[in-house]
């Protein structure tokens, strides 16, 4: 080890003109420059306030939920008197009332279980992807899960005539399309994804390059099938379902199907937040931190297309959800993985449950679908992203 | 021995064979105990390669190389990130974390020592005068300042290691003006000086690359190796010539004190 490196501690500032064995005696420090005033970008709220504030909201849309349905003939009270029946600690509400109660339950809890589902999976996706703009619908996994599903509907139309009855029966229809969503989901993730590798690496604007064809050619492929069985009301009406999304009419198994892919989603988050984190700075980064970064990659994809598809397989496609939630936690916790994660699963729902509470108290049950309105919502929200990055495009 | 490479080649591998691009041939060089290696040579001489094959994100060709005695791939990934720390050009942070939060991300080999993190960011941050940053978003940061910040959890890693370490730099000095390399260069000579730390550095400028450095490696735009060793063997005005295909002579002060090297003015 030459010594001169250690000898420019304050000695080459003061004998730049010699910068080869420049004496070596100058022992005070040199001040390199004074740093800026301590300033703090951000003022971020206490993730545990956050929390609690979340919880409240959840807890209140909820309430308004179960009071308000399709008909005024019962209320919150009796809807949780519904709820106790159906755990078996009351007798059960009087003829068709009990029914009322269980499908504004299975609608809530749906509703809950589809906003998380979605959120979850939006951080999970601009996680990996490092980018605040990848998101399940604007890369194309709820689509490829939407046209797996409508190719199941129409495949069992085919064997068992009207789609409505199979669901009905609640045999193997809705778990075939869950399924079938799962695998659209899948195989649009990997489309998307191989597409956009390069030398193991993802460059994020083929990503969403590639997003954008996958969409397009999704799109067609759906309105083709719906083209094609405009003839038959009921299952045309099935398609719409999963076009425009559906929260309405949900049964325990939509309920069951959410909640354990939720489940299962929400068991990795121990294994990916810190290492999310370090993937913000490259993937190359993350590598040379130590983390395992196929592993993480593909269980945070293979999570977040299992619970967008999911989402689409229960209640249709719903777009922006998961993008617009990880968004704003982000500006209000920071964008630490292992607050955001957890967060998304109550501001999913918030968001969710409180537009469709909204527009219900607006214009009367049941005026919009749920995609309906979150397309309203969230296409400007997106627009005002861009606007606000478009300094940084070329950054993608 | 930290690190040896004898005969490497190393290929990037494109969508069809003729797509292949050399960018290692035959690269042979050793790194012993609190060694400053330099790696020189024009754009596209594979230098940063060579530092990828080093941290195990890329794979030799053909050739050998190990690290503290093993093959990169050899390594479980944490106990690889808790010797060997790269600072690499493609940092780039796309979210609003703080200074200190990225400081902090370097500790992650060392998993759940919360209390020795928070104490070896501060140590690294006083070092490298990020003091007034640590509350500071990424974003909000110049290229210069970010560099730093990249740098500074780079060094994080590999502080206070108790077992001998490898700190691998990708132009480290590229973005700061002369204060800051000053100050970074106070910083690595402090890594080096109390921890069991060699440092492998990609370097540009000939006049800084002339101090300090124990060894050099100068690799040709081929990817061949033009020479290694000490830098009064290695850096001669016939061999800088050769590697950068221009005319490049020694510079000195007036008082004959040499001065680095320098492009000798084009002809009118």
């Amino acid at each position: 080890m030459d010594p001169t490196l250690r000898a420019t501690d304050g000695a080459a500032t003061k004998h730049s003109k010699r910068p080869h064995g420049a004496p070596t005696s100058l022992v005070q420090p040199s001040p390199v420059r004074e740093a800026r005033p301590m300033s703090r970008d951000r003022p971020f709220t206490s993730p545990y306030l956050l929390a609690a504030v979340l919880a409240v909201l959840l807890l209140g849309i909820s309430m308004g939920s179960l009071e308000l349905g399709s008909t005024s003939r019962i209320g919150l009270g009796e809807t949780l008197h519904g709820l106790l029946a159906m755990l078996g600690l009351k007798e059960p509400l009087e003829g068709s009332l009990q029914t009322i109660a269980e499908l504004r339950l299975y609608k809530l809890f749906t509703s809950i279980g589809v906003g998380a589902a979605l959120a979850l999976s939006g951080a999970l996706f601009q996680g990996v992807f490092r980018n605040q703009l990848a998101s399940p619908s604007i890369i194309g996994v709820t689509a490829g899960a939407s046209l797996g599903a409508s190719v199941m509907i129409i495949a069992l139309s085919g064997s068992a005539g009207s789609f409505f009855l199979v669901e009905r029966a609640a045999g193997l229809g809705p778990i075939a399309i869950s399924v079938a969503a799962f695998v659209g989901a899948v195989l649009s993730t990997l489309l998307v994804t191989l597409f956009a590798t390069t030398r193991g690496r993802i460059s994020v604007p083929t990503l969403l390059l590639t997003g954008i064809a996958v969409n397009a050619i999704v799109g067609g492929a759906i309105a083709a099938i719906q083209r094609f069985s405009v003839e038959e009301a009921d299952l045309m009406r099935a398609l719409m379902t999963w076009t425009f999304g559906r929260l309405e009419d949900r049964s325990l198994y939509h309920v069951l199907t959410i909640w354990v892919g939720l489940g299962l989603t929400v068991s990795i988050i121990p294994r990916v937040s810190s290492e999310l984190d370090l993937f913000s700075a490259g993937e190359e980064d993350a590598h040379n931190l130590g983390v395992n970064t196929a592993r993480v990659k593909w269980l945070s994809l293979g999570a977040g297309a299992l619970c967008a598809s999911l989402a689409v397989a229960v209640a249709g496609q719903i777009a922006f959800v998961g993008l617009i939630t990880p968004h704003i936690l982000r500006t209000i916790v920071g964008p630490a993985h292992r607050r955001l994660l957890w967060l998304s699963l109550l501001g999913g729902p918030v968001l969710l449950c409180g537009a469709d509470l909204a527009q219900r108290v607006a214009l009367g049950h049941g005026a919009l679908p749920p995609g309906v309105i979150m397309s309203l919502l969230g296409g400007p929200f997106f627009l005002l992203l861009l606007l606000r990055n478009r300094g940084q495009v070329e950054a993608w | 021995m930290k690190l040896a490479f004898s005969n490497i080649v190393f290929d990037y591998v494109g969508h069809s064979a003729d797509q292949s691009l050399r960018a290692l041939n035959g690269v042979t060089g050793e790194v012993t105990s609190g060694d400053l290696l330099a790696l020189i040579g024009p754009n596209g001489a594979g230098k940063s390669s060579l530092l990828g094959l080093i941290t195990g994100d890329l794979e030799v060709t053909s050739g050998c190389l190990t690290v503290f005695g093993k093959s990169p791939s050899a390594f479980q990934p944490l106990e690889r990130a808790q010797r060997i720390s790269a600072l690499s050009q493609s940092s780039e942070l796309r979210f609003p974390f703080t200074v200190e939060e990225v400081i902090g991300l370097g500790r992650y080999p060392f998993q759940g020592k919360a209390a020795s993190t928070a104490r070896i960011v501060r140590e690294v941050m006083d070092a490298l005068q990020l003091n007034g940053f640590a509350q500071r978003s990424m974003l909000s940061l110049s290229g210069g300042e970010r560099q730093r910040v990249h740098l500074a959890r780079a060094v994080a890693q590999i502080w206070s290691s108790p077992v001998p370490a490898l700190l691998l730099l990708d132009e480290p000095f590229a973005a700061l003006d002369i204060a800051h390399q000053v100050g970074v260069r106070r910083l690595l000579a402090q890594v080096l000086a109390a921890h069991p730390v060699s440092i492998v550095s990609v370097v540009h400028d000939l006049g800084q690359a002339t101090q300090g450095y124990d060894q050099i490696c100068l690799l040709t735009e081929q990817g061949d190796q033009l020479a290694f060793g000490v830098p009064s063997a290695v850096l001669t005005p016939n061999h800088l010539s050769e590697l950068y295909g221009i005319t490049i002579s020694e510079m000195h002060y007036a008082d004959g004190t040499p001065a680095g090297f320098g492009a000798a003015p084009a002809a009118p």
